[in-house]
């Protein structure tokens, strides 16, 4: 039974039977997808809400389906990974029993484990991490469009790791993926993440011609799948691109309105985006503005669970203060406390020693 | 060369269209021709003004001749309204006589319902063939108006003395579910039962609507209740709250935003998930949906409605509402109201609001999590299941001396219960995920409050005791490598109790994955990873046997103890019945051993 087969079968069935309770509880998650950028806390809670029911409905499947877009809001929508981590163990044993031996989307549950480490730490577990993805393609289950979500996984890692060449290959492989037979509402949808990546790749590549396409690519399929988020991070490529190119009035209204959208949402952007803020501000040498910045991001991180990412945005700000001839001891306090909390923390170590030696490099 | 062109319209094409996207139901046919009756009778209200006028519409069925007939005695069409709007898709007469009437009478142009020109066709989704006939109260010949929904129509005189129109729709055979008088009943009760024109079915001699909307009635409250019972077929509600106008702050200015209805709370109930959030929405007294869950706050999942506001607008189907700007400030409307309900609730009648908090503890503590004024309000009421019955956490914390003790699985186990018990304060039950949540909230806004969870922490609820007078039990513990402690707990009467660490079930579950070797070897990685990284070495694992120093029995055995194998067969028993009694960490196959192990000490105690 395919990936969706067996829900809409659940839902005919309790529709035929009249059967309210039931279609209240597997109608929940469609409500929650509509919050997922406007609200995803909300989304979070309707999951719960779905999981809940199920429970009370003693099903077994929808509990797992529930508790594995609970995850997903968890993780993916809300960057909470504190508690994802143990809840994606715990849903991977859980998976082990025997009510879920033919269930559908036990690729999500192996998915959302192998995301769990993505978030935390990557470089730190990469030999592990690798391995997993390695095996999630190989031997679980896949239906519909889970092979998006296998390259979304080497993606986010690869991006991580700094391994552009991989994260390219793997959108290059998402892209003839959409050519194959999958909806073209599912192949939008995934694509928006693909050329977001590949403008992460193109702007770290300082390939403004790749940037260019990808980020306009990008925009049109997130309009075309209504992700605001990603929208709103094309445009901001696209507005960094404008003011290299001179054009100050088309840079400024692109910015205008990725910030405007952003502001709109309360899905917090992703790490691509604040770099890219941090680069329109770099580039008119305003380094009070690029803090500013990394303190936002800071913020909006800073006991998530995101190991790799809060020291990402403290050795950042550690750089920054240091071009800007300002005390690192506090930045450097903060950020060698984060960086102890990883399980190599080494590399990052030696990047602040680096900084405070005056060889740090720019941002 | 431009040339201008006209678009050609394909009129089976354009009632697929509606058939298939624009309306959910074939119903909805029911309902446009009731609302043009009822528009026309307004009409004729509107231009005629007799003082002896009795608007009516009749709903009649011949279900031998497969017709649905819809008769009113409102305004009638002439020859010229027939071609200008029956017969113009997209033009509605009633749209364009509200426009005129907006300015000069507001009041009346609000009773007029059409908007869209479309209603009509709708007649279509029933019907195979639809016959009006018509008189108009301006004068003139009574005409006949046939069409097959094709391009065309056939108009022509006809006999017909009464003023008005009748609609008979001759019903296609995908639509035989509504040749039947309790389904025609139900559908106009459904879409018409708050418009003011008396609707009869058959040959009823009383109206099958309400004609009004209950908060209208003579006496609204007993009005709404009734309402209740018959619309939502469920008992008597905890309470209800009225509705009525209000005004929004919409950044520069306010906005009064009409608001008519009510909110009920249904009672609790044991059988069946019950969470709501959900209103019944009507625009100018004509139903639009039910169950509309965006109106209402999330938090407020224990609420359902009923509201008529005139600011909503409707889809082109009239099945849904535009979520615009009006929809917002309505919505801010709701959400006012609602939060101002409440809180007279909570002053003015505290036992309905412990009531409603209770009914509904589920639902509310999850939603108060999200939503923090929601939580300050309900954050002392609403109880949770301990060890002692339903307690609010204002009378947990009085009984348990200022901490909060929670266990996060079942309260089956009596382990923790046993140490909570001896120390005088009950457990709280946080299996559902959102307990421990709402509980680290209330601790976070209450310093003074300290979380204990006992499946995991339960030796805070132990004092350390010496070792010294208890080397000789000790030492042979530790020879047979059992993790011992001396500690001092209540109550007494328990020789032992054997602690396991949060999570110790995980580390446990992923060791037999390990060994089983059921998951793939990568991902099984990634669990072991995380298990050893919260366990280390895992010896905690097994579990810590914590004696008790103020037990008779074992301060007995450090005093005077007996000979080496009574002194073994006794403290194998007591370390035997400790694991058994925590009923954790326990294989059937380890219940076995358990079990041979206090046999074999038995016998060996009552050897001769």
């Amino acid at each position: 039974m395919s990936k969706w087969a067996w829900m809409q079968e659940s839902r005919r069935d309790a529709q035929a039977k009249g059967d309210r309770e039931r279609l209240r509880m597997m109608r929940v998650g469609d409500e929650a997808w509509g919050y997922r950028e406007s609200d995803p806390a909300r989304a979070q809670a309707l999951y719960e809400e779905g999981l809940r029911r199920a429970r009370q409905l003693g099903e077994p499947w929808w509990e797992m389906y529930y508790a594995q877009r609970r995850l997903q809001a968890l993780m993916l929508w809300r960057y909470c990974y504190g508690d994802a981590l143990g809840l994606a163990v715990e849903s991977a044993l859980d998976a082990r029993k025997p009510q879920y031996a033919s269930y559908p989307h036990l690729f999500d549950v192996y998915f959302h484990l192998v995301m769990a480490y993505v978030g935390v730490d990557p470089a730190g577990y990469a030999a592990e991490i690798g391995q997993a993805i390695g095996s999630l393609e190989r031997d679980v289950p896949r239906f519909d469009s889970d092979g998006f979500l296998i390259e979304f996984a080497k993606r986010e890692f690869a991006l991580w790791v700094n391994d552009l060449e991989a994260a390219e290959q793997s959108a290059w492989r998402a892209l003839r993926l959409a050519e194959e037979g999958v909806s073209r509402s599912t192949a939008d949808y995934f694509l928006a993440f693909v050329y977001a990546d590949l403008c992460a790749v193109d702007f770290k590549r300082a390939d403004t011609e790749a940037l260019a396409e990808h980020a306009a690519a990008g925009e049109e399929k997130a309009r075309q799948s209504g992700q605001q988020l990603q929208i709103s991070e094309c445009q901001l490529w696209q507005a960094l691109l404008a003011r290299q190119a001179g054009d100050e009035a088309r840079a400024h209204a692109l910015r205008l309105s990725a910030v405007a959208r952003v502001n709109r949402l309360k899905q917090p952007p992703v790490q691509r985006w604040f770099d890219a803020l941090c680069a329109w501000s770099l580039y008119e040498n305003d380094l009070p503005a690029a803090l500013g910045v990394r303190d936002q991001e800071l913020a909006a991180i800073v006991g998530h669970g995101q190991l790799a990412y809060e020291v990402y945005c403290q050795v950042e700000r550690c750089r920054l203060l240091a071009m800007m001839g300002r005390p690192l001891d506090e930045g450097m306090a903060a950020a060698r406390e984060a960086a102890g909390k990883l399980k190599n923390p080494a590399p990052r170590l030696a990047e602040l020693d680096a900084i405070v030696e005056g060889e740090g490099g720019p941002p | 060369m431009t040339e201008r062109q006209r678009f050609n319209l394909h009129l089976p094409g354009l009632l697929k269209v509606l058939a298939e996207h624009l309306y959910t139901s074939k119903k909805v046919g029911v309902r446009e021709l009731i609302q043009n009756a009822h528009d026309s009778c307004i009409r004729r209200k509107i231009e005629k003004a007799e003082p002896d006028y009795r608007p009516r519409i009749d709903v009649r069925l011949d279900a031998p001749r497969r017709t649905v007939t819809i008769t009113d005695n409102g305004n009638g069409l002439t020859e010229e309204e027939i071609g200008t709007y029956l017969s113009t898709i997209g033009r509605g007469y009633t749209r364009e006589l509200r426009e005129r009437l907006a300015l000069c009478s507001p009041d009346e142009a609000a009773e007029l319902i059409g908007q869209f020109g479309l209603g009509f066709l709708s007649a279509f989704l029933l019907a195979s063939e639809v016959t009006l006939t018509t008189r108009s109260v301006h004068g003139g010949p009574a005409l006949r108006w046939y069409s097959v929904g094709d391009e065309h129509y056939d108009l022509s005189q006809t006999d017909r003395a009464a003023v008005g129109t009748s609609v008979q729709l001759k019903i296609k055979p995908a639509a035989s579910f509504i040749l039947n008088e309790r389904t025609l009943v139900e559908t106009v009760r459904t879409y018409a039962d708050f418009l003011p024109i008396p609707i009869y079915v058959g040959d009823d001699e009383y109206p099958v609507n309400l004609t009004m909307p209950p908060w209208e009635a003579d006496d609204p409250e007993r009005a709404v209740l009734d309402y209740i019972a018959r619309a939502f077929q469920g008992a008597k509600p905890l309470c209800v709250m009225p509705l009525h106008d209000a005004k929004v702050n919409v950044g520069h200015d306010t906005l009064t935003v009409p608001l008519k209805g009510f909110l009920f709370v249904p009672p609790a109930t044991q059988a069946s998930v019950r969470e709501f959030g959900d209103l019944t929405v009507y625009i100018r007294r004509m139903f639009i949906c039910e169950r509309e869950r965006d109106l209402l706050p999330p938090w407020a999942r224990f609420v359902r409605g009923v509201i008529e506001c005139p600011l909503l607008q409707p889809t082109a189907s009239r099945e849904g509402i535009h979520q615009d700007e009006n929809f917002e400030s309505v919505r801010q409307a709701l959400e006012d109201q609602l939060g101002e309900g409440l809180r007279r609730l909570a002053r003015e009648d505290p036992s309905t609001w412990k009531r409603v908090v209770r009914g509904h503890s589920d639902v509310i503590i999850g939603w108060a999590v999200t939503d923090n004024e929601f939580f300050e309000r309900v954050a002392d009421i609403v109880t949770f299941r301990t060890t002692r019955g339903p307690l609010s956490l204002p009378e947990y914390l009085g009984q348990s001396g200022g901490n909060l003790y929670y266990v996060t699985r079942e309260l089956g186990s009596l382990q923790e219960q046993l140490l909570a018990e001896g120390r005088n304060v009950p457990a709280i039950e946080a299996v559902w995920f959102s307990v421990t949540p709402f509980l680290e909230k209330y601790a976070q806004r209450h310093p003074e409050t300290r979380l204990v969870q006992l499946d995991g922490e339960a030796a805070q609820l132990m004092r350390p005791a010496p070792e010294g007078p208890f080397a000789a039990l000790l030492d042979w513990y530790r020879e047979q490598d059992i993790r011992i402690r001396m500690a001092s707990f209540k109550p007494a009467e328990a020789p032992a109790l054997m602690l396991y660490p949060q999570g110790a079930e995980l580390a446990r579950e992923a060791e037999a994955s390990r060994q089983a070797g059921d998951l793939p070897g990568p991902l099984a990685g990634l669990v072991h990873e995380y298990v050893e990284q919260k366990f280390g070495d895992g010896d905690e694992l097994r579990g810590t046997l914590y004696l008790n120093a103020t037990n008779p029995l074992v301060r007995r055995l450090a005093e005077k103890p007996p000979e080496r194998e009574t002194l073994g067969a006794v403290l194998t028993l007591v370390h035997q019945t400790a694991r058994l009694f925590a009923g954790r960490m326990l294989s059937a196959a380890d219940a076995v051993g358990a079990f041979g192990e206090l046999s074999a000490s038995l016998e060996r105690l009552v050897k001769p």
